[in-house]
């Protein structure tokens, strides 16, 4: 039986990669792993992703897979066995979707103007940033109550979209000039937090959150100094 | 034949590409629904019960549950009635493939266009020819000419489903606001698979006509 070959390109603050390694960690898949250089890609990643030239990218047995909702999910069907991340009904398939995508739509979008916009607009993004934890708060107690994580006692989809975003709440914390409501406010989100971190597959992968907030204050700095 | 289902509803707004999307899906596989219309500058109760994070449409409603997102929606629709017109390929790499062309032609040309019409058609964007390549290109590796003009061949797929609401979309902002698109020199199988997009028994329903659209547009013009 030949063996499969798997590669991720990656740069090792993304949370975008970071989806990937936790999908691929979850399930005990073997990967190479290269770092990229975002100021100097190398030749194989801008061969891989011609379109955006951005990590991650999965290479799968010389096929590369891009964008890393799509990259978790064609992991999740081809190596099904292991730890399945999306649920096999199709509405709580749905649900599992929709939350990964919030990560995209709210999550991401609110941490990125905390990181590059100025003034009011960078008030609001911290508004929102806190918006949208306060609604995966309420997702978690709606969708398993009692249970850790979306996916009940083991991670999802949702939590591979969303858990990538932990090891960022200390930088946005930073450049945002916040802190974010503690568990009295916020009971399913610091318990997810608290289980997503015990998860051995994580603790691979996972940047310390302080390195994670010097790079945030890097950008930070460069930002406002350009302006 | 048709599937009834009972209890499917749709809450549209006959304008938006994403709510075409939905009905394309519900109309190819002869899902019976009930669409609501949506009055969105004062939304529904039932709109914003079912979708309280985004308060937006489409929503599908399915035995009282309420699924959000139309790219979601589809997959939902294709798990749920997967025996007529199966939209979504079967094998996983080009399953990706679909699922990263939506989401470019979410990220790109659909972000052009919205900023054409924010911007009442004074942004001209290079890009957004550049990116209708780059989907030609895409269409010429992942379609099968012979087969048919879509990127499913003879028949719609989760791509073609996807991209469809272009189709009457494009020219109807080219005719009101004057939007440069892709000639058919650029884009032949473009051009052949919208065209083949606005003759399909499905589409014609499920797609607003043009001069519907046109009216809509230059109303909104107007009132800016």
């Amino acid at each position: 039986m030949s063996k499969d070959s798997v590669k991720l390109l990656n740069f090792w603050p993304s949370m975008f990669g970071l989806r990937v390694h936790y999908a691929l960690d979850l399930k005990g898949v073997s990967y190479d792993y290269q770092e990229e250089s975002l100021l100097n890609k190398s030749k194989e990643l801008l061969e891989a992703n011609p379109i955006y030239t951005k990590i991650p990218v999965l290479i799968h047995n010389g096929k590369p897979i891009c964008e890393s909702l799509v990259i978790v999910d064609y992991i999740d069907s081809v190596w099904p066995g292991s730890h399945k991340l999306l649920p096999e009904d199709p509405y709580e398939k749905a649900v599992a979707r929709f939350w990964a995508d919030f990560g995209d739509k709210k999550l991401y979008d609110a941490g990125n103007r905390l990181i590059r916009a100025m003034g009011e607009e960078h008030k609001k993004a911290g508004e929102d940033f806190k918006w949208a934890l306060m609604k995966i708060d309420e997702a978690l107690g709606t969708i398993a109550p009692g249970k850790p994580f979306f996916g009940g006692d083991a991670m999802n989809f949702a939590d591979v979209g969303l858990a990538p975003f932990i090891c960022w709440f200390k930088g946005y914390q930073k450049v945002g000039g916040f802190v974010l409501p503690g568990p009295e406010e916020w009971p399913n989100l610091h318990k997810w937090v608290d289980a997503v971190n015990s998860v051995d597959a994580i603790k691979k992968s996972t940047p310390s959150p302080d390195k994670v907030a010097e790079f945030a204050e890097v950008i930070r700095k460069r930002v406002l100094g350009a302006a | 034949m048709a599937c009834h289902d009972q209890d499917v509803t749709l809450l549209s707004f006959w304008p938006s590409p994403f709510s075409m999307r939905v009905k394309l899906a519900l109309l190819l596989k002869g899902i019976e629904h009930e669409d609501l219309s949506q009055d969105l500058g004062n939304k529904s109760k039932l709109l914003l019960e079912s979708n309280p994070v985004h308060k937006k449409v489409p929503v599908l409603i399915h035995k009282g549950k309420p699924i959000a997102e139309s790219a979601i929606i589809v997959h939902y629709i294709d798990e749920v009635w997967p025996g007529t017109s199966p939209l979504l390929p079967q094998d996983a790499f080009l399953r990706a493939q679909h699922r990263f062309w939506t989401d470019f032609f979410e990220k790109k040309i659909s972000d052009s266009l919205d900023r054409f019409i924010r911007s009442n058609g004074a942004a001209v964007n290079e890009e957004f020819i550049q990116d209708c390549l780059l989907l030609e290109g895409a269409l010429a590796e992942l379609g099968d000419e012979e087969e048919g003009p879509f990127f499913g061949g003879a028949s719609m797929s989760f791509l073609d489903v996807m991209l469809a609401p272009s189709a009457v979309w494009i020219p109807a902002l080219e005719q009101v606001m004057g939007l440069k698109p892709a000639s058919q020199e650029q884009c032949p199988r473009l051009h052949k698979l919208f065209g083949a997009v606005t003759e399909h028994p499905s589409a014609k329903v499920a797609l607003p006509q043009i001069e519907k659209l046109k009216e809509f547009t230059q109303a909104r013009l107007v009132r800016k």
